[in-house]
């Protein structure tokens, strides 16, 4: 006897008939969404970084005080 | 406030009228029609979708300008600066979160070239998804012509701004 090698397909199921269907362009704009969140939110993380150092770099120190460990305090600050 | 009860989905010309951010303006947009499909029982129509990806690619525009606004930004700090930064980082003077926001910015220059080249790549899939759309309407007025060159020139200029960015 002869095995077959592939796999039976199996008939479409009776519920997929009666399903609403599946909005290809939703989908879509659901995935573009998460995209276009993920991106945001990397944007804004280095944002933060970015605006942080930049802010403490340009910060002019008091007098006696030297530019690095003036800078060092700037940046140990929360943002 | 009305706009932002949670049953509340504004329309279209209400948007425009709060002047939200991109980033708003394309998930306001993107519920309004959405919410009027599904009351409907129907999916998105092509105008209705089109309509949409244009507020995708406004807010594409807006990120790349930010990142464009960063990337010139940085450009103009002394390389002294860069070697304060890089003596704290190997000396360990910083607390752990400035330790991390200034090897984010240390590294900045190469995450700002990942993630324009990623919001540029975007963009041309939802540009060339709009023409697809557009070709479908055959409504290819000369407004639309006109934003399609526009959007051209722009991430023209994006490409070029980038290309060279990487290299240098």
């Amino acid at each position: 006897m002869t095995v077959p090698l592939t796999p039976p397909i199996r008939p479409p199921s009776p519920r997929a008939s009666t399903q609403a269907p599946v909005d290809v362009h939703a989908d879509s704009l659901h995935a573009i969404a998460d995209h276009l969140s993920q991106l945001n939110s990397q944007i804004t993380r280095l944002s933060q970084a970015h605006d942080h150092v930049i802010s403490a770099l340009r910060s002019e120190p008091p007098p006696g005080v030297s530019r690095l460990d003036w800078i060092a305090r700037m940046l140990n600050e929360e943002n | 406030m009305r706009f932002f009860e949670p049953a509340f989905v504004p329309t279209p010309k209400e948007i425009d009228r709060a002047k939200l951010p991109s980033s708003h303006v394309f998930s306001a947009t993107k519920a309004h029609f959405m919410e009027l499909a599904r009351k409907e029982h129907r999916e998105l129509t092509l105008p209705e979708h089109r309509e949409i990806k244009e507020k995708v690619l406004i807010y594409l525009t807006d990120l790349l300008t930010d990142l464009r606004h960063k990337a010139e930004e940085t450009s103009r700090v002394p390389g002294a600066d860069f070697e304060v930064l890089r003596t704290m980082l190997a000396e360990h003077a910083l607390h752990p979160h400035a330790y991390e926001d200034v090897g984010i910015f240390l590294n900045e220059k190469s995450q700002l070239h990942a993630l324009a080249i990623d919001t540029i790549d975007e963009f041309l899939i939802q540009q060339q998804s709009i023409e697809s759309i557009d070709a479908e309407m055959e409504s290819a007025s000369e407004s639309v012509a006109k934003q399609r060159e526009d959007r051209h020139a722009f991430i023209q200029g994006e490409m070029t701004f980038w290309q060279y960015a990487g290299k240098a």
